[in-house]
């Protein structure tokens, strides 16, 4: 998997990881009439994550910040599951709660990777984080009343 | 051809130059022609700075706020077209999308500061300087102002200018690079779609003996010039002779202080961007590290993590998002750098990484390119440690103190840039107070002054009064007159 050094490589990742996982949440919410409302916020506020932090970026990219070296030891790794539109509720919950939990890894360690060389873009990225573990929370409430 | 032969921008009209001779203008990375640019004649440069002449009159007698809301609409403008004018500079310059996406923001931002102008431009007044007598200053725009750029920043560094030259009521004259002029045509582009009147912004595009006609010619009231110091002499003793304001800003030679409490993992970090961030090719570039004590194990731990972050930039085409560092701009650059390090060698410096051996991402023809350079052990009289390289070359010094490092900066003729890392801030201080040098970073590896601060520098990196950006432009491209009146 590639490694990701640059600030363009992890923005340009990101974006990417943000709009799939919000195409998938909304596959996964018409599937399941049960998910629907919750994944729909999901998938909205995916992309309102992907606007902060590309907006963070933009605003700061500067040829005075380490834009080109500001990130070590990140792998561009994450995957994405599959739409199976024959999973179960309790499958799809499963593979989003893993699926989260990697983001939010992803997300705390190119924060605290970049912390000192990249202003404002670690600050939103933890902000992203923190409400990534809200929603793991979310999902793993709604994991329990599925069972 | 990409983007065709260029053509001027005289009187709110894009014309094609009579020139027969022309420059090409190459994609560094795959080394291939995208442009060509005409060697403008004499009669062209005159006819450019007759249409910022003639429109200067009207232009001065707009509102303040009415030029600024023309900056607003560019401003606007820009950011639609961000990435557009981002890759075209990557295109010609060869620099990462990264650098280059981070130098459309820095002249956005300079847009973004001059559009102030109504509050930045006001004078001062004071009522009964006797009584019944009050007194006042007002500042007045000079007329033409020419702008002679580099090619390391082709669109930022005719934006420190450009905008407050504008909004302040003067007219405009930019000769760009002939290396890379595209960034500018587009930027001219976006200029003329603000509606902004004809002639009051204008490009002429050449080289050398355009400059020089500009520099002469007798309606041009000022001239900015970045590049290197001995041309940077030429231009402040011309515009000398001619009554003409100037800022010339000329070359450097970085030094960047390690002290023994230096975090080493940030501090490679930071130093990799401030030595090889657009292949050393930039006046804020660190050149030489100085690392600080007599611990020959912090030294080496020291040189061993900077090699070998060094060693590993990603170089290659800028375009592609995951590249740290791009070509030089041209071949001739490359061959100047190498013959650089050849010099090094020469003079008994210890090459510990040798960006000769290129190593690219992907497919593409090395012409242009060099991989990441370290000289350990250099001492203060050696040739690399003492011109300006402008290449992706480090030099790792020695010094037992930090009187003694600053000593070596001061050894150096240039003054544009000096950081030191430190955690101390005793430290840190001392040097801020006692090194002559225009921008001092603490902990900070590319010292890049802010739109609303002045880019400073000092001894060879600067000829002039005032600065480029924020308010000592404003203070360059007007000046005062002074009123005192009284009512019978």
């Amino acid at each position: 998997m590639m490694e990701c050094t640059t600030a363009a490589s992890v923005i340009t990742y990101l974006s990417k990881i943000e709009l799939d996982t919000a195409t998938l949440y909304e596959q996964w919410g018409s599937a399941h009439e049960k998910l629907r409302d919750s994944f729909a916020a999901f998938a909205k506020a995916n992309r309102k994550n992907e606007q902060r932090v590309k907006r963070a970026y933009y605003s700061v990219v500067s040829d005075a910040l380490e834009t080109g070296f500001c990130f070590k030891d990140l792998r561009a790794d994450i995957v994405i599951p599959e739409f199976s539109r024959g999973a179960s509720v309790s499958d799809v919950l499963n593979l989003a709660i893993g699926l989260e939990k990697e983001i939010q890894a992803f997300y705390v360690k190119a924060a605290n990777s970049s912390r000192a060389l990249l202003a404002d873009v670690p600050r939103q990225m933890d902000k992203v984080s923190q409400e990534r573990s809200k929603r793991v929370e979310q999902l793993q409430t709604l994991a329990a009343s599925a069972l | 051809m990409e983007f065709g032969r260029v053509k001027n921008f005289v009187e709110g009209e894009w014309v094609d130059s009579e020139a027969k001779e022309t420059w090409q203008i190459r994609n560094p990375a795959l080394d291939i022609v995208i442009g060509e640019v005409p060697m403008s004649t004499d009669a062209e440069v005159d006819a450019a700075v007759r249409s910022a002449k003639a429109a200067f009159s009207d232009w001065r007698r707009t509102p303040p706020v009415t030029r600024a809301r023309y900056l607003h609409r560019l401003i606007q403008l820009l950011e639609e077209h961000f990435e557009e004018m981002s890759v075209v500079q990557t295109k010609e310059h060869g620099k990462t999308i990264d650098e280059s996406r981070g130098e459309t923001r820095r002249g956005i931002e300079n847009c973004e500061v001059a559009a102030g102008i109504p509050s930045l431009m006001m004078g001062d007044s004071l009522q009964d300087i006797a009584s019944g007598i009050d007194e006042y200053v007002i500042r007045e725009p000079l007329g033409v102002f020419a702008c002679i750029p580099p090619f390391n920043f082709p669109f930022m560094v005719p934006l420190w200018f450009l905008p407050y030259a504008i909004a302040t009521g003067n007219t405009f004259v930019v000769k760009p690079s002939p290396n890379d002029p595209i960034s500018q045509v587009k930027l001219h582009e976006l200029i003329e779609e603000t509606g902004i009147p004809e002639g009051v912004v204008n490009i002429v595009h050449g080289g050398v003996k355009v400059a020089e006609r500009l520099m002469k010619h007798e309606d041009v009231k000022g001239v900015t010039f970045v590049g290197s110091t001995p041309v940077a002499r030429i231009v402040y003793r011309t515009c000398g002779e001619t009554g003409k304001r100037v800022i010339a800003q000329g070359g450097a030679k970085n030094f960047l202080v390690v002290m023994p409490d230096a975090d080493l993992d940030f501090t490679v970090a930071s130093m990799m961007t401030s030595f090889y961030g657009n292949a050393g090719q930039r006046c804020l570039s660190g050149a030489n590290a100085v690392i600080v004590g007599k611990d020959d194990g912090f030294y080496k731990k020291f040189a061993e993590a900077f090699v070998e972050a060094a060693r590993k930039i990603k170089v290659g085409n800028g375009l592609d998002e995951g590249i740290q560092m791009g070509p030089l701009q041209s071949k001739d650059k490359k061959e100047r750098v190498v013959g650089y390090i050849e010099k090094g060698l020469a003079e008994g410096a210890k090459l510990a990484l040798d960006g000769r051996k290129i190593r690219l991402e992907g497919n593409l023809p090395d012409t242009c390119f060099l991989n990441p350079s370290v000289f350990v052990d250099v001492g203060q009289q050696m040739t690399i440690a003492r011109e300006e390289i402008f290449g992706p070359v480090a030099c790792l010094m020695r010094a037992e103190n930090m009187d003694q490092a600053i000593e070596m900066i001061h050894a150096s003729p240039f003054g544009n840039a000096a950081s030191i890392y430190t955690a101390n801030g005793g430290w840190a201080r001392e040097f801020e107070y006692k090194v002559h040098a225009g921008n001092i970073g603490v902990n900070i590896g590319i010292v890049a002054p802010m739109a609303f601060f002045p880019f400073s520098g000092m001894k060879d990196s600067f000829f002039g009064i005032t600065h480029g950006q924020g308010k000592d432009a404003v203070r360059f491209f007007t000046e005062t007159k002074v009123v005192i009146r009284r009512w019978y």
